[in-house]
């Protein structure tokens, strides 16, 4: 699946938080504006890995936040539930 | 998929966020954008819906396919989120499909009939509603209406809040139905009433944007109300000018974004906002023109005790108990007087906050010329002078001129969904009617009687019991049937262990209705599974006021039907004739009324053209005035309602028509059904179809007239004693008041033997008790279980490693727990924190259920606790 994320950054960290984000494998930034927002594409394997990646986005020396905007999934990623038939014990 | 197909996909999300968060884009991106026409899509039905879980309100998008939800993201057209949504938000569809969803009414049984210490089995809804309606008739017909409760939700959607209270309070004439709002918003609504005579917030979220200080008390917003947070992440980034302060009472995420951090010793607050109010005085920086054109000075009693029960030590030589809400006017030089002693050093000294930065935050709040916003959540709230120390935020504010303007505000976030637009709004609280109206004012009875067709008196005017109390009833064994709604309350509850032993162990019947087995469905009698939020239609009422609507997308699973189907199809179990009976009610003492009656209404009503063997079904909620109300309904495009199928009429429609009329021309106007299927909500009032984004200010308010600059119109409690508590009583139109309140010191403090302050509360993966979150895989991988965050020291003097398990315990229970040492929450030496999702840790078992004597909110903030080593 493909996350889009807005990462902030301040404005005088934008480059560094920029590098280190693109030397990361699975992302991508396309886009960023001098108030120090990044626009930046999470390639993953299924939603957990998503996860994970966002959040250690979130982890990157100077990252103020890293907010999921949107996410894509391929076909057949996203399940239905099974009929389920359960109670409390 | 290809390398191409990627590339374009990664192309496109990337060009949609930019344009969600204003970044502008070359035009080959926006083509991307646009042809968009990844695999499926074509067939899918796109609608508009509401975020299921915290009170900010998201918009989300939501894809359907073949009866099932194909996809979810934030709603770009949504002025609150703007197409964000926090990590939850993406798994709204995810929560309806766990694999243990109760699809079957269940009922404990032994030898095919219901006995409280038999097993569950599966039953049908009438096996269900038959049990049900028997034990709450035996009850009921034994002692009263006070024998019966409902304990509500903040998650109830509008309709479903607004027909259980129509139910209890009109149709089996008990007040006894109560939220769980109560535990997340009662002192905000008691501080609002108070200061300004009507519920919920003067300002609106587009404060954030225009303000150039935002200050955050006692909040987590970061995780908890992250999409609010990254507006304010943005504000900061844009305006390099702006200042964030954080004041918590230990370091959280929001930290990271603040130019100002504060870490307080618990509940010292109080003593911090007397300082501010102090300093703003001594400097001359009371905006003085607005202060005596529109506020008054008031205060009320001190010794009010903690909202424990009568033999708890703390609450004795506590004389006002009783008389908590007691309050008077003062002169301002009184008001001076009270807050002389707090003193830079003094405050300094009870909340351990560096002098420098006290008069740091100070001075924000002074400059005549910043605009400043504050926001805060439950460590306000869920506080011992939770009341008090809400009001006291506004007596910063209405002191410096600072409120109900474009970037100035005091805002009181909430943490559930509807707890304003059903809670509040509905009034689905033991002392509440629609629309800001209580029970025990004869006018507002006498006006929800006509509204409802309901002969004279049917209404009772004796306040019920407020959460606390309930639980506390159904201990005494005074209440004996309780059906919660949309809530957890056996996980929810402070000193959990009690209730969860009243509730198996004494002769009461206690009904669940719940999407999963919960707690308090293993605790309960007869679970009734319900149909999930994108299973019906509904509204919910957010933050700001704002009213959304969503339309149904899929079918509920097996034979869960939503609360409101089942509300009517109770009802329709009970007649007038045993109802509108004279009815016992120990302790009623009202004018008008014989102590301790409701009077027989069946006379009345009969010459109104009721009859005795009508049900309550018929006389409430399917009236020729509702029937008429049609389904199918263009305003549907194409979507399913099974709960108007079912009933033959677009019951959803019918009782808001009927509902909308409770707040017109008084301050609460909501518009018609269909305009809010047609828009992204509206911010009550809304007044000749525009909404309204700042209350009491000319220009923005239709309520406020030409010439008036402000006006704070609101009018409960707006005539009170002048000079002391038994002075003249005046009238006080159109003001605000200004507080003085002290400090006062917790119920519970650590001690020799308890010697830490245990701190309950959220993470961002999970929410509430976990009901939904727990259920969502990815969710629960990403946080799987409760840990209790210790200070680093704390843990090394009890010979404790980080990872390890421990024993936490309190005066009244004890949890297995693993300590965490560092990450998201950095807690100070001598505290704890703990959240309270996990039914595996239940936090709650330690909780002490301590309240705002005003309010009756818990204080899930502070109590003492010890740990050692498992």
């Amino acid at each position: 699946m493909i996350s889009g994320v807005v990462v902030a950054s301040r404005p005088e960290n934008l480059q560094v938080v920029s590098d280190a984000v693109d030397a990361l494998p699975w992302a991508e930034v396309h886009y960023s504006d001098s108030a120090g927002r990044l626009v930046v594409t999470v390639e993953a394997d299924g939603i957990d890995a998503s996860i994970e990646r966002v959040e250690s986005l979130q982890r990157l020396p100077d990252v103020l936040s890293a907010s999921l905007a949107e996410y894509r999934f391929e076909e057949g990623e996203m399940q239905s539930h099974p009929s389920s038939k359960s109670e409390p014990n | 998929m290809s390398q191409t197909r990627r590339d374009f996909m990664k192309a496109s999300v990337a060009a949609s966020v930019a344009g969600t968060i204003g970044i502008s884009v070359p035009k080959a991106a926006m083509a991307a954008k646009g042809k968009d026409e990844w695999k499926g899509q074509k067939d899918w039905k796109w609608d508009k819906s509401v975020c299921r879980f915290c009170g900010v309100g998201c918009g989300i998008m939501m894809a359907t396919h073949e009866g099932r939800i194909v996809s979810v993201k934030g709603d770009p057209e949504s002025p609150v989120n703007r197409g964000l949504n926090c990590i939850k938000g993406y798994f709204n569809a995810k929560i309806m499909y766990g694999d243990d969803r109760l699809t079957q009414p269940l009922l404990r049984k032994k030898n095919g009939r219901f006995d409280k210490q038999g097993k569950f089995e599966p039953v049908s809804w009438d096996e269900a509603f038959d049990v049900m309606a028997a034990k709450f008739k035996e009850y009921y017909n034994e002692s009263g209406p006070g024998a019966v409760s409902i304990f509500g939700s903040g998650q109830y959607t509008i309709d479903e809040g607004y027909a259980a209270a129509k139910f209890m309070k009109a149709g089996v004439r008990s007040n006894n139905i109560d939220p769980n709002a109560r535990h997340c918003m009662a002192s905000a609504v008691a501080a609002f009433i108070q200061t300004f005579g009507i519920d919920e917030p003067p300002g609106c979220y587009d404060d954030i944007e225009l303000t150039d200080t935002v200050v955050s008390w006692g909040a987590n917003m970061a995780e908890c109300h992250p999409v609010l947070w990254s507006r304010v992440t943005d504000r900061k980034l844009t305006h390099p000018e702006m200042k964030v302060v954080n004041l918590s009472t230990y370091r959280n995420r929001c930290s990271d974004l603040a130019d100002l951090e504060m870490i307080f010793e618990p509940q010292t607050d109080l003593a911090i906002q007397n300082f501010i109010a102090r300093y703003m005085i001594e400097k001359g920086k009371v905006n003085q023109s607005f202060v005596d054109k529109h506020c008054i000075f008031t205060t009320g009693p001190e010794d009010i005790g903690y909202g424990l029960m009568g033999d708890h030590p703390r609450e004795q030589g506590q004389k006002m108990r009783g008389k908590a809400g007691a309050h008077w006017s003062i002169s301002f030089e009184e008001f001076k007087k009270k807050l002389d002693p707090y003193t830079v050093e003094y405050a300094s000294k009870l909340s351990g906050v560096p002098k420098e930065k006290l008069i740091e935050l100070a001075e924000l709040y002074a400059d005549p010329k910043r605009k400043v916003l504050s926001f805060w959540t439950m460590g306000f709230n869920q506080h011992t002078r939770g009341t008090w120390v809400n009001e006291q935020i506004y007596m910063i504010h209405l002191l410096g001129g600072k409120i109900s303007m474009p970037g100035s505000g005091a805002f009181s976030l909430t943490g559930q969904p509807s707890a304003c637009g059903t809670a509040r709004e509905v009034g689905t609280f033991a002392h509440r009617l629609p629309s800001d109206m209580v029970v025990f004012n004869p006018g507002h009875r006498k006006k929800s009687e006509k509204l409802w067709n309901l002969p004279a008196k049917t209404l009772n005017p004796k306040v019920g019991t407020h959460a606390v109390k309930m639980m506390r009833s159904l201990r005494a064994g005074d209440v004996k049937f309780f059906w919660a709604q949309v809530t957890n309350p056996f996980q929810d509850f402070a000193n959990a262990n009690e209730w969860i032993k009243a509730a198996r162990e004494g002769d009461n019947f206690i009904v669940v209705s719940d999407c999963y087995p919960t707690v308090s469905a293993k605790v309960a009698d007869l679970v009734l599974p319900v149909a999930m939020i994108y299973e019906k239609w509904g509204a919910y009422g957010n933050a700001e006021r704002r009213t959304q609507h969503w339309r149904q997308q899929v079918k509920a699973p097996g034979e869960a039907k939503g609360d409101l189907w089942q509300t009517l199809e109770f009802s329709k179990r009970f007649t007038l004739a045993e109802v509108w009976k004279e009815q016992p009610l120990p302790g009623l003492k009202a004018p008008g009324f014989e102590d301790g009656k409701l009077p027989d209404v069946l006379a009345e009503a009969k010459a109104m053209g009721y009859r005795p063997d009508q049900t309550l079904y018929e006389v409430l909620f399917a009236r020729p005035e509702h029937k008429k109300v049609a389904w199918p309904d263009p305003i549907a495009d194409g979507h399913p309602n099974d709960i108007a199928e079912d009933f033959g009429f677009f019951v959803h429609k019918a009782l808001w028509n009927e509902y909308q009329q409770f707040g017109l021309g008084n301050g609460h106007d909501l518009a018609d059904f269909d305009t809010y299927h047609r828009v992204r909500g509206l911010r009550w009032p809304v007044v000749n179809g525009r909404e309204t984004q700042w209350r009491y200010k000319e220009g923005y308010d239709p309520y406020v007239k030409p010439g008036e600059d402000f006006s704070f119109y609101g009018k409960a409690l707006k005539k009170i004693p002048s000079g002391g508590p038994k002075g003249e009583k005046k009238g006080l139109p159109n003001k605000a008041k200004i507080f003085f309140r002290p400090y006062a010191e917790p119920a519970e403090m650590p001690d020799n033997e308890y010697d830490l302050w245990l701190c309950t509360g959220r993470v961002l993966e999970h929410w509430h008790s976990g009901t939904m979150t727990k259920r969502v895989a990815e969710l629960n991988r990403a946080v799987p279980y409760a840990v209790c965050y210790m200070h680093p020291d704390d843990a090394k003097e009890r010979g404790i490693k980080r990872n390890e398990e421990i024993l936490l315990e309190s005066r009244r229970g004890k949890v297995r727990v693993r300590v965490v040492t560092q990450g998201r929450n950095e807690v100070p030496k001598g505290m704890v924190f703990v959240p309270w999702f996990d039914e595996n840790v239940l936090i709650n078992k330690l909780t002490l259920d301590a309240t705002c004597p005003i309010s009756k909110e818990t204080d899930y903030k502070k109590c003492a606790v010890k740990a050692v080593k498992a």
